[in-house]
């Protein structure tokens, strides 16, 4: 018995070689970037294809065709879709650019199909436009959109602090203060303004704060409600874009950035060490409290996984995650016979990373989607690592001396 | 009309921790340890359950609830068997100093293949809880164990250019550059030039083609062979042999220990490989894309690196880490953050101290999950004395090279 079948079709040009759109289209690295949340791909015949989304959807298949830089085929099972559906993306060059055809074949037109297909629908026209957007700009857009709200969050209101500003009913987050350039801060919001309401949802678990802007973009505007010295005040709140970096088209412009911000950090860090005995470095401030020189060792293992973390990118591997958490400090610790032995190490693993940087490949920097996803990875938050652990250092040596 | 659906049941008592089996059921580490080939799991309400095989298997879904050391419900669709949606329900309960372990297999649909589909699963549910088993009581995965070897030693693989360039008798296979005493290949008297045409009637072309050809076998099996020796062409049965387990020591100071007598062996032999080198030989590079004899050294540290990284992921049970100790810019980048050999030297010893101090330093917990703590002395000893010995060759072809570069 045949059954009605429908097919959906999407039509997208990209400024991009059809090597890069191949590439994005195939690789999971980069394809965690404008198609799902989380990937395993595995390009080639039988090999497979799964991808899953925060929001909850999933789809497994595998891989049925494959043409370099031309053609895929994939069998599609998504979750709650009663059937395998397929999946079939032609990449045409054109003058400026590769013209991608998508076309979802083999769905089925009635009962369960209807939603899922209009999802299908919605899903496919998103991911081409974000396709288009990371190959062009280098940017996940579903980042590049999520709104940003500014704010510096102390906590969820206590029951003393409901009664202290008088609220309503025990909902909202204390503040501690605004992100400069952001709408939080243009409206004033400040330490201990406590804002209850946002986008008319009542804040009362973290998680509202996603559900009050879920349908929000960047640059959008939302209503707030928040009491500041115990008076509720109703505005307006400019949703702010998050910082990007700006990715110098030079891989080794950006190396050089890279150098200049490592040179800023490891003055600061000899600044730290500057007059503290062996003794004081390697002694622990509590039982279960890290020395100075064992936040060394971790800042270094830090820095060797993260030019590990690099070359990952560079080869299109699955980057390992970074474990804040390594064990064994001490002993690795130990193994450098002084802390200056140490600082060296950490200082030379600096300078692989620049050096991995300056000679990343032309055809890898030609490649936005990879290039601007390890630059934003780099440069972003760049410091603030170390610089928590120079704190921690600086904490345990005053510790050390009293 | 709902199909009508069957339950499989199994039961094991696993002399292990229950935190330990149940962690064998949330974490993607472990669960790679005894199940799966890759795994990517989020231990949480409506988190991701995925597996793989290198067959090409899959099975997808999700957590449906999770009570820590006490159950797991995950519902799952497969890429293999019964296609309808399942749902697998694991009980954790201490017995003494034992865990009992029931999982129920629900939601299976007898389809086409009728009963064949659901007893191929009970098979397989039934061997993994036994390897389940192995490795949290012994730490040996039964699937490495069981994984036959013919015993060879790959020089390269033979194509109709290096056939007709070098007038060797066949246009495929494997040339091999030794073989290991005592297993199959070694006892039908191949050696150095042999060359392997086929396995188990698989014509050998390319590496997978002797996955597939051995891959479902197990030691002791035989299977029928082709092999050229000296222009002959030769046919006989080769037997598969058990792959040997380096002894695995039974504390970190002992790991620490056999890792420092691996370590020294290796640094005694680059000593003796860059004995009378010259710096300018030990920087030429045979080829653009071939590394110096420096580079060679570099990218040993950069293993070393790889291995601390992968061992410090392994013992937070964490993430996944892949191997990037053979990019070309990295291992540059490393060989020139040394200004010179005795430094690069120098800096190899250091990583090496450091994975010694990791290896000495690794907690009782890690320790008593068996499954890891065999795997990581396997990378850090076993592996890790291959792995080295390969680049020697390597060394040595490229201070010849050199040698000859500025000799000509």
């Amino acid at each position: 018995m045949s059954e009605e079948m429908k097919t959906l079709e999407f039509s997208q040009m990209v400024k991009a070689t059809p090597e890069q759109v191949y590439n994005a289209i195939t690789n999971r690295n980069i394809l965690q970037g404008w198609f799902s949340n989380f990937v395993e791909s595995q390009p080639q015949e039988n090999g497979r294809f799964y991808a899953w989304w925060a929001e909850g959807y999933y789809t497994s298949g595998v891989y049925t065709q494959l043409k370099e830089n031309e053609h895929v085929a994939y069998t599609w099972q998504g979750r709650g879709e009663p059937g395998v559906s397929k999946v079939d993306i032609s990449l045409a060059k054109q003058n400026g650019g590769t013209q991608v055809e998508v076309k979802h074949s083999e769905l089925g037109a009635n009962g369960v199909w209807e939603e899922a297909v209009k999802g299908l629908q919605e899903g496919w026209e998103g991911a081409m436009e974000n396709l288009q957007f990371l190959l062009e700009k280098g940017i996940d857009k579903r980042l590049y959109e999520r709104p940003f709200l500014g704010i510096l969050i102390a906590g969820l209101v206590t029951d003393e602090q409901v009664k202290e500003f008088g609220l309503p009913e025990k909902a909202g987050v204390a503040l501690s203060g605004a992100l400069e350039g952001t709408g939080a801060a243009e409206l004033g919001l400040q330490n201990n303004d406590v804002v209850y309401e946002l986008g008319g949802v009542k804040l009362k678990i973290f998680n509202d704060f996603a559900v009050a802007v879920q349908d929000k973009k960047a640059e959008d505007m939302i209503d707030i409600v928040y009491y500041r010295d115990g008076e509720k005040i109703n505005a307006e709140l400019r949703l702010s874009r998050r910082p990007f970096a700006d990715v110098p088209n030079d891989p080794k412009e950006l190396a050089k950035q890279l150098e200049e911000q490592y040179a800023q950090i490891d003055k600061e860090l000899d600044a730290v060490l500057e007059g503290v005995s062996e003794e004081e470095a390697t002694k622990r401030p509590e039982e279960k409290e890290w020395s100075a020189k064992e936040n060394l060792a971790h800042l270094l293992l830090s820095e060797q996984s993260n030019y590990m973390f690099f070359s990952a990118l560079v080869g299109g591997q699955r980057p390992g995650g970074f474990s804040n958490d390594f064990g064994m400090h001490a002993a690795i610790a130990d193994s450098y016979a002084s802390v200056a032995d140490l600082v060296a190490a950490l200082k030379s693993a600096e300078r692989i990373s620049v050096q991995t940087v300056a000679s990343l490949p032309e055809e890898f920097v030609a490649d936005k989607a990879k290039y601007h996803g390890l630059a934003h990875a780099a440069l972003l938050g760049f410091g603030s690592h170390q610089r928590g652990h120079f704190a921690q250092m600086q904490a345990a040596i005053e510790a050390v001396r009293s | 009309m709902a199909a009508k659906t069957q339950t499989l049941r199994f039961e094991r008592s696993i002399a292990a921790p229950i935190n330990q089996v149940y962690q064998a059921f949330t974490n993607s580490v472990s669960l790679r340890e005894w199940l799966s080939d890759s795994a990517e799991f989020q231990a949480k309400q409506d988190g991701v359950v995925c597996l793989y095989w290198y067959d090409g298997r899959f099975v997808v879904g999700r957590y449906t609830k999770l009570e820590k050391d006490k159950l797991v419900r995950m519902n799952w669709q497969s890429s293999f068997g019964p296609q309808s949606e399942q749902m697998v329900q694991v009980d954790f309960k201490k017995n003494g100093d034992q865990t009992a372990l029931t999982l129920a297999h629900s939601g299976l649909e007898a389809g086409e293949n009728g009963q064949e589909d659901i007893a191929s699963i009970k098979k397989d549910w039934e061997s993994s809880l036994d390897n389940l088993k192995s490795v949290l009581e012994t730490g040996i995965d039964q699937r490495l164990f069981k994984r036959p070897m013919i015993g060879i030693l790959i020089d390269r693989l033979i194509n109709a250019e290096i056939a007709s360039k070098e007038g060797l008798p066949v246009d495929h296979g494997l040339e091999l550059s030794g073989v290991i005493d005592g297993m199959g290949a070694a006892e039908l008297s191949m050696g150095d030039g042999t060359i392997i045409t086929s396995l188990n009637d698989i014509k050998i072309t390319n590496y997978q083609d002797i996955s597939e050809a051995i891959g479902n076998k197990q030691a002791g099996d035989v299977v029928s062979a082709t092999y050229y020796m000296n222009g002959q062409e030769h046919q006989g049965e080769l037997k598969l042999s058990a792959r040997p387990q380096a002894e695995v020591p039974a504390t970190p100071q002992g790991l620490a220990e056999s890792a420092t007598q691996i370590y020294g062996k290796i640094n005694d032999k680059l000593d003796e490989l860059f004995q009378g080198a010259s710096a300018q030989a030990a920087e030429l590079k045979p080829a653009v894309d071939e590394w110096s004899a420096r580079e060679v050294v570099a990218h040993l540290i950069a293993h070393e690196q790889h291995l601390a990284y992968w061992g410090a992921a392994l013992e937070r049970a964490k993430g996944r880490v892949s191997y990037s100790a053979n990019s070309h810019q990295l291992v540059a980048a490393i060989a020139n953050a040394y200004p010179n050999m005795a430094a690069l030297r120098e800096g190899l010893e250091q990583a090496q101290k450091q994975n010694v101090a990791f290896l000495a330093g690794l907690p009782v917990e890690f320790v008593a999950r068996k499954g890891s703590y065999h795997r990581l002395a396997q990378n850090f000893l076993e592996e890790n004395k291959h792995h080295a010995k390969g680049h020697f060759d390597q060394i040595v072809a490229a201070l010849e090279n050199a040698k000859e570069s500025i000799a000509g």
